[in-house]
């Protein structure tokens, strides 16, 4: 692919350099999406501010607050050293709708997506299966078990949610490291599976 | 984009700033209303905030509305909140709303109950809209109370107004391109007149000796993304770094980095 000039240089690679993989973990609010970044990962909390722009207008209400047009966001962000060169980097997405078009530069070059879900509250992470859907990115869904309660089958929370046949649906405790390890893990086989089936087609 | 329009120079910043602390509030008012709802506030029964109050200054037209749409007061509240354990806070106040309106389906119910597929996620941002917008009239009591309960004292204050004056007020990068995953090296520039410089630029020149994110830089100076994109790029004009896209969304990983990936998490 052919790239103009941009408007500061960028260095051509002389030498190996890290390849970012970004995984994005996706959910309602307080589903465990912070839990399971910390559980497998160094975490620190990002902070982005954003303008209110139309993608939030009717959402925020701006009357009387026309100065207002930067809003701060704060999202979990977690890094997993996997080589020298290859570093996983999770960004946990902000759980309010009306941070969605943050979305868009997060989830640019994603490798993939976690959508943690919640029996309980299910619904809350139709919005996150909806936009990872449309956008096309490979994504799993992780049913958070609350202290180990298994309130649904998994067959039963992918008819729920209408998923395509190939979309894993896994069990986890995120605050069990093995358990988010073995989300991730499954996540980057399915990424690795869907390549691999246009191809075949 | 908006900024572009805007007047730069310092009053960027404060325009955020006054525009959060709601400027059409006066000291005496907020005050008055704190004594009547910190204690609400405090134990998030964010529907016993008085919405009849208009103290906040606001015009006269704006009617106290029903309880119905006091529900989205947490809606409104996250994001100016700005403090994720807020947000995690109401999280719960807003989760039943969200069931009832979405999909009906109590605590309780049974998977069977939960709605048809698809219909409820395509439904899932009408009401969404809906629960929020009769809100506007009775945001700002709320949004009072937290300005009352001084949460621009605590550490939050700094981030909101600050980071614009360490930017001279921009609040666009002279340089576009800058990534969350743009990794930002430092080059050895024994000529540069570092004095010249901001102890923040000084910082994100010791922290890329060695490559590393425009995430990380953020995270780790705890500057919000856009101020270190235009430290960076302030770096970028004075030849003091160089970027180069990490970012996979450039070269996707082929499959042994993708086996690197799972048989490194595996035995972490």
């Amino acid at each position: 692919m052919d790239y103009g000039p941009s408007d500061h240089q960028v260095a051509v690679p002389q030498r190996r350099f890290p390849v970012a993989l970004k995984v994005l973990v996706a959910g309602g609010f307080g589903v465990g999406k912070t839990t399971l970044v910390s559980s497998c990962s160094e975490i620190m909390p990002l902070r982005t501010e954003e303008h209110i722009t139309d993608a939030s207008a009717g959402i925020d209400d701006l009357t009387g607050v026309e100065a207002k047009t930067m809003t701060t966001v704060v999202m979990d962000f977690g890094r997993i050293r996997i080589t020298e060169d290859v570093v996983l980097y999770l960004f946990g997405t902000p759980g309010q709708d009306r941070f969605w078009f943050l979305w868009d530069e997060l989830a640019v070059g994603a490798l993939g997506a976690v959508v943690m879900a919640d029996t309980r509250r299910l619904a809350d992470c139709f919005p996150s299966v909806d936009y990872f859907e449309r956008r096309g990115t490979p994504f799993l869904v992780a049913v958070n078990c609350f202290h180990g309660e298994q309130r649904h089958s998994v067959e039963k929370v992918r008819a729920a949610l209408d998923l395509d046949p190939g979309v894993p649906v896994v069990l986890c405790d995120a605050r069990d490291k093995e358990s988010s390890k073995h989300v991730l893990v499954t996540l980057v086989q399915h990424v690795r599976s869907s390549r691999r089936l246009p191809l075949e087609a | 984009m908006v900024d572009d329009e805007r007047p730069s120079g310092p009053t960027r910043g404060r325009g955020s700033w006054t525009g959060l602390h709601r400027s059409g509030s006066t000291r005496a008012a907020r005050q008055s209303r704190a004594d009547r709802v910190a204690a609400l506030w405090q134990n998030s029964e964010l529907d016993g905030v008085p919405v009849g109050d208009d103290t906040d200054g606001l015009p006269e037209a704006v009617p106290a509305n029903d309880d119905a749409s006091l529900v989205s007061n947490p809606d409104v509240d996250a994001g100016l909140v700005t403090d994720p354990d807020a947000g995690d806070d109401i999280s719960e106040a807003i989760a039943p709303t969200g069931d009832a309106g979405l999909t009906d389906d109590s605590p309780g119910s049974e998977p069977d109950e939960i709605p048809t597929p698809s219909k409820p996620r395509i439904r899932a941002r009408t009401p969404a809209a809906e629960r929020v917008t009769p809100s506007s009239p009775v945001a700002p009591p709320a949004r009072a109370a937290v300005d009352d309960d001084h949460a621009w004292l605590d550490d939050e204050a700094g981030p909101v107004v600050r980071p614009y004056t360490l930017t001279g007020g921009r609040s666009r990068p002279v340089t576009s391109g800058l990534g969350l995953l743009t990794h930002v090296e430092s080059l050895f520039a024994p000529d540069a007149d570092l004095v010249q410089l901001q102890p923040e630029h000084r910082s994100i020149l010791s922290l890329t000796r060695t490559a590393l994110s425009v995430a990380e830089l953020s995270a780790r100076l705890d500057l919000p993304v856009g101020v270190v994109r235009i430290l960076v790029g302030d770096l970028l004009q004075a030849n003091l770094v160089s970027t180069f896209e990490a970012d996979a969304a450039l070269r996707a990983p082929d499959d042994d980095i993708l086996q690197a990936v799972i048989d490194g998490l595996r035995a972490l």
